[in-house]
């Protein structure tokens, strides 16, 4: 089982509350830590100053919620990973049964344990929806993620808000003026504007999404709903890129979350797909070591 | 107690770096407040990422936290743009922990680490919705307190902090919070601030400066005399004679936004004895108290697993010096966790081969910069100021960390010390270039960076007496070191801002009179004055003008040896007549040995209070010459009383 490249895992949060005002550097921070703490037996790159192999996906900008972030992350070769307890245990008893020199350097990663465990260290307002093995060859979330999906709360009133979206929609262009490497360039938008929809007051209720986050860290917003589907490739449209574009003012108490990031491969007529699903976090005692 | 959350969040997509706000760190208390508790607000008077690190604020966080009749949150400077957003929305300063209004606790309490922050220190009060002068306080209003090193020198701000502590707070903290219990739940004083104030007083390290009567002389203090006979004439600060039993933090906070210093701190000692006359830290902390080495390393080791933390700095004020210091920094180099990859940092590098020799075995990431302090240019101005590094002993640490991989060297020099000539000033550009020289022989890039700093003379030590260098002089230096480090190739300067020296030196020495001119650059809107893009000459110099005081009465004029200091009624232990000869030894170019190692001098810090030196080894540490002057290579017995005589907690003798 003992492979020469790093295998990798994927992990999926969500982010809800305070801890919104955090940044994706500081998350970055954070998580390096969490899995320090629990000894996840990271990859670390080579050289002099050696760093865990981690790999974040498409930014969430300071401020919002997301009910879907992902990070990668790269485990040691020698690892062996199993998806759940059950299949750790086995894996297990096979190395101790079997001898020879693979098990002696052999651990066993429960992935399932690693989960709750995760969890347990990650700070206030960030809950762990998932964790599994991925191939290693998969693209990276930034290449592979195709479009994000954002619920704004702008604390605008519904007639506006339909209002700019049929017009938005009606549109063939929206330039938008934006700075790339220093110089002003005029981008059509349009073609990122995926879907659009207003969901009114009396339905907002839809934040169930993968997010089992309890409800002290979710946001009470009244008024309307304003969801988007925003493309990510070759570059992302961001949520304040798109609500200039189709000249809709936040408001400073304006909520936005993430719903959900897509890989949708073209052509392929496969329905777009989450780089990772979302499941509950297991109860298990968090004494026990995962590796 | 309301949380203010719900009107905070809003705000907060306005303001940079939001996270400074939200709390959430690791190691975050959510005490839960209840009328009968004493409540605590440990207030930093500047930035979040400036304070959030201090460790004397979080060692009290987790004692009063630890009681059941008290409870602790914390709050820092609201950067402008906050600031902003909370005056026009009527918003008070508030808790990270739980977003409660600073004005609802029993005690803001201040830790005073730098002269420039005290207008920070009256922003906060009233933000907090406080009247800024202690005077216009009332029953229900929040005690304003203050701690730290400036204390010693409280006077500038007499009228705007309730009480002081002086020394170490571990104790003190405990015993103010068994007073203001029992004044809150007695019936029949609960409304009386005086009689709260006078039975304050009494807390041993504890100073009320409206229980004292100053008048003045000219531009001195005539005298300090306390306005009843139960408040002591004379307040002593506070030591804790066994570090062992406070091994504190022991939940160090984890911030989720990066700040100073953002890794594992263990304090490995108190208290230095090396005797450098410029340093106040020295001085006032004075006997040296080790932490165990075994405490040491369970803290290191328990930290690390509980932070995530891959590095961990040994803090002290010389950590070298510490016994067995080469033990703890191989155990936790040794130690498991995150597969050996810890780095450790010691911030305070002795000038020796040695050190730097500990320093590469230690430093895990890339080798990019050292730092030494020499202080001085010349042997003679390094024997006037009593830090006794041979040339041999800064080119042997320089040779030891070029030929070891370091590619830049930085060296931290004062200048308007006392007697100090041009020969000196010029001599720090001349060690610097023979630094290059030395790293030359192992890297072609090999750079030295000497960063220079204006001397302000602090109270309680020898150089108390000495007037500063004016502005302009001190401009004169660091031009004659510009000009003459213009063509030394591999030598950068930098230079501390003389304005800047200025302010603090007024403010170092100060007495009550200053306490206007502090209020007056506040309300014209002088807050963050350590920071450059808000410090303002001019309106400390408008504010002096208007209260009819002079700067140069503060800061460059001698004191005589018979004149009454501002800070002649509190005490650090040590004896005037030590401070004096000590000064008068220094202007006769005589260096005093560390009295660790060498027969009491009796300054006073150990015996007047009872206490002694904790080390657990009466051997100096290996290599050269350890800063002191002396032949240590062999190091060698020396007639120190070894640890520990234990004394009882709080036995303070006076």
């Amino acid at each position: 089982m003992t492979r020469a490249n790093p295998s990798k895992i994927r992990l999926r949060y969500s982010k809800y509350g305070k801890i919104r005002f955090t940044s994706h550097r500081d998350m970055a921070r954070v998580w390096e830590r969490v899995l320090r703490k629990m000894r996840l037996p990271v990859a670390y790159s080579e050289g002099f100053n050696p760093r865990p192999r981690l790999s974040f996906g498409l930014a969430l900008p300071t401020g919002f919620e997301s009910a879907g972030e992902y990070l990668d992350i790269d485990i040691s070769p020698e690892i062996t990973i199993a998806a759940t307890t059950a299949e750790a245990l086995r894996l297990r008893a096979e190395l101790a049964s079997g001898g020879g020199e693979e098990s002696e350097n052999s651990t066993v990663l429960d992935l399932e344990l690693a989960m709750a465990q995760i969890d347990h260290e990650s700070p206030q307002g960030i809950t762990v929806q998932g964790l599994a093995q991925i191939d290693r060859k998969e693209l990276s979330l930034q290449q592979a993620v195709t479009s994000c999906t954002w619920e704004f709360a702008l604390g605008i009133d519904e007639t506006t808000l339909r209002r700019a979206v049929e017009s938005a929609l009606a549109a063939d262009s929206l330039p938008l003026e934006r700075e790339r490497k220093g110089k002003t360039m005029t981008d059509d938008i349009r073609p990122q504007i995926l879907d659009l929809l207003v969901v009114d007051a009396d339905q907002n209720t839809p934040r169930s999404n993968g997010s089992n986050a309890s409800s002290e860290f979710l946001p009470t917003v009244d008024g309307p709903l304003l969801i988007a589907e925003l493309g990510t490739q070759p570059r992302a449209l961001r949520p304040a890129e798109f609500l200039q574009a189709i000249e809709l003012p936040a408001a400073t108490s304006a909520r936005v979350q993430r719903t959900h990031q897509w890989i949708t491969q073209q052509d392929s007529g496969e329905a777009a797909r989450e780089p990772l699903e979302a499941v509950s976090p297991p109860s298990v005692p968090t004494e026990v070591s995962a590796v | 107690m309301e949380s203010i959350w719900n009107q905070l969040e809003p705000i907060l997509p306005l303001v940079e770096k939001p996270a400074r706000y939200i709390g959430c760190e690791e190691g975050m208390q959510q005490p839960e407040h209840a009328p009968h508790k004493v409540s605590w607000l440990f207030t930093y008077p500047d930035t979040y990422e400036i304070g959030l690190p201090n460790q004397g604020l979080q060692i009290l966080y987790e004692i009063i936290n630890e009681r059941d009749d008290a409870v602790a949150e914390r709050s820092y400077a609201p950067w402008a743009d906050l600031e902003k957003e909370l005056r026009a929305r009527n918003l008070p300063l508030f808790s990270v922990d739980q977003h409660i209004p600073a004005g609802e606790f029993d005690l803001i309490a201040f830790n005073l680490s730098a002269e420039l922050t005290y207008t920070n220190l009256l922003n906060c009060v009233d933000l907090a919705g406080v009247p800024v002068r202690t005077a216009d306080r009332e029953a229900h209003h929040p005690l304003v307190a203050a701690g730290g090193h400036c204390t010693y020198n409280p006077e500038p701000l007499a009228d705007y902090v309730d009480f002081f502590v002086l020394g170490d707070g571990e104790e003190a903290v405990g015993e103010i919070t068994d007073v203001v219990r029992d004044w809150k739940n007695c019936a029949e004083v609960n409304g009386d601030r005086q009689a709260l104030l006078r039975e304050l007083s009494k807390v041993p390290g504890t100073y009320v400066p409206s229980m004292y009567e100053v008048t003045y002389d000219g531009v001195s203090v005539a005298s300090v005399n306390p306005k009843f006979s139960d408040v002591p004439a004379k307040v002593e600060k506070r030591t804790i004679a066994d570090l062992g039993e406070w091994p504190y933090p022991k939940n160090q906070l984890v911030p989720l936004t990066e700040v100073v210093h953002d890794r594992l701190n263990v304090e490995v000692f108190r208290g230095c004895t090396r005797g450098c006359r410029f340093c106040q830290a020295g001085m006032i902390t004075r006997p040296v108290r080790e932490r165990p080495a075994e405490q040491v390393k369970t803290m290191i080791s328990e930290g690390l697993r509980r932070t995530g933390y891959d590095e961990v700095s040994l803090t002290s004020l010389s950590t070298a010096d510490m016994s067995g210091i080469q033990d703890v920094v191989e155990a936790a180099m040794d130690d498991d966790y995150n597969d050996g990859r810890v780095s450790v940092a010691l911030p305070s590098l002795r000038v020796d081969a040695f050190t730097v020799g500990l320093a590469a075995e230690i430093q895990n990431a890339r080798r990019t910069g050292l730092t030494f302090a020499p202080e001085a240019g010349t042997w003679r101005m390094r024997q006037v100021i009593n830090k006794l590094i041979r040339e041999e002993d800064l080119y042997g640490a320089v040779e030891s960390a070029f030929s070891q991989g370091w590619r830049r060297v930085k060296l931290y020099f004062l200048i308007g010390l006392p007697t100090e000539t041009d020969e000196d000033t010029l001599g720090i550009a001349e060690l610097a270039r023979n630094c290059v020289e030395i790293g030359k022989r192992y890297n072609k890039g090999a750079s030295v960076t000497v960063s220079v700093g204006g001397f302000v003379p602090k109270p309680f030590t020898p150089f108390q007496w000495f007037g500063q260098n004016t502005e302009e002089e001190l401009q004169r230096k660091i031009n004659l070191l510009r000009d003459d480090t213009r063509k030394s190739k591999g030598v950068q300067m930098k230079w501390h801002d003389p304005k800047a020296t200025l302010i603090e030196g007024i403010l170092s020495r100060g007495d009550r009179r200053l306490g206007p001119v502090i209020e007056d650059v506040w309300r014209n809107g002088g807050i963050f004055q350590e920071w450059s893009e808000f410090f303002s000459r001019q309106l400390w110099m408008d504010a002096m003008e208007r209260a009819g005081l002079k700067h140069e009465d503060y800061a460059f004029r001698h004191r005589h040896e018979h004149e009454f200091l501002p800070w002649e009624h509190l005490s650090a232990g040590l004896h005037k007549d030590f401070l004096w000869q000590d000064w008068r030894d220094a202007l006769d170019e005589v260096g005093l040995e560390d009295c660790r190692w060498t027969p009491c001098y009796d300054c006073g810090a150990c015996t007047g209070y009872g206490i002694e030196h904790v080390v657990a080894s009466a051997t100096p540490p290996a290599g050269g010459s350890q800063g002191t002057g002396q032949n240590l290579a062999d190091g060698g017995d020396v007639p120190v009383t070894l640890s520990p005589t234990r004394i009882p907690a709080g036995a303070v003798t006076k």
